[in-house]
């Protein structure tokens, strides 16, 4: 947690899914401070999304933070995922789910609320799947 | 008997078959036996081929399970089912603990969030979509026993 789902009507490239996965990492834990080790990114495939839309994101992220904050996070995902796969931002979707985070066991143990990481036994260990 | 939907990703031919039906049933056990027998598990296995789900930025192995509970389930009632859960899937699959992500949400959550999963389908499409993807785990089933597919479409 956080986990993206990226949905695209068409196949993309593994070079492509890389740079994303990261880029999407880099933009959640520049702008949350979270951890590089809870970012999840998983890729889907084919799918028919709405009229005018390449490129759908869905992202489960740990409840607590303010809205006006993951409206930021929002937008600037939306904003580099653009700029790096030359889609323009109105044919993209990207939406936040918040849950909370002890609702998701990761390492054997359940998530630590944003800004309580400092707790997490799994983090101190790394993390590696 | 309530009808509780589980939904599996797991890396595309990582768990074969007599693992499965073992952690079918195995979850089922420890969901009874924390929250009751009044509840039916129903586990649709969705695949992801190599390279398409990662981790810190690097290609990932993790399972990622969803069980939903009744809504207001107490830490001390989600924990200790949701620990057991984990440590059965290890003993199972033989991954580790890093290997699996398990969300136990309320129940209606899990249900909006797969209600904002479907909403990403095409207006015009979006049923004949979901009418693919149960036909699609039906065709998985007759093939290998379970209701599967991939997360592909």
């Amino acid at each position: 947690m956080p986990l993206y789902m990226v949905s695209t009507q068409s196949s993309v490239p593994v070079e492509k899914r890389v740079e994303l996965a990261n880029l999407i990492m880099n933009v959640h834990c520049g702008m949350t401070g979270a951890p590089e080790t809870f970012v999840n990114v998983m890729f889907m495939e084919n799918v028919p999304l709405n009229d005018g839309i390449s490129l759908n994101v869905i992202a489960n992220v740990r409840k607590g933070r303010t809205g006006e904050m993951n409206e930021t996070l929002r937008q600037e995902q939306i904003r580099k995922i653009s700029e790096l796969i030359k889609v323009p931002e109105f044919q993209m979707e990207l939406s936040l789910f918040e849950v909370p985070a002890n609702w998701i066991m990761e390492g054997g143990e359940v998530l630590p609320e944003p800004g309580e990481e400092d707790s997490c036994e799994w983090l101190k260990k790394g993390h590696t799947a | 008997m309530k009808t509780v939907r589980v939904i599996c990703n797991i890396q595309e031919d990582s768990i074969g078959y007599n693992k499965i039906k073992q952690l079918e049933s195995i979850i089922t056990s420890s969901y009874q036996t924390h929250f009751g027998d009044d509840y039916k598990l129903r586990f649709f296995w969705l695949s992801i081929p190599y390279g398409q789900s990662y981790l810190a930025g690097k290609v990932s192995t993790a399972s990622t399970v969803q069980i939903p509970v009744e809504d207001g389930m107490p830490d001390d009632k989600r924990h200790p089912f949701m620990s057991e859960v984990c440590a059965k899937w290890m003993q199972i699959t033989h991954c580790s603990k890093d290997e699996i992500i398990l969300a136990s949400s309320d129940m209606t959550q899990a249900k909006a969030f797969l209600d904002s999963m479907n909403s990403r389908f095409k207006k015009s499409k979006s049923m004949k979509t979901q009418v693919k993807i149960i036909l699609s785990m039906i065709g998985g089933r007759v093939m290998k026993g379970y209701f599967n597919t991939s997360v592909n479409l």
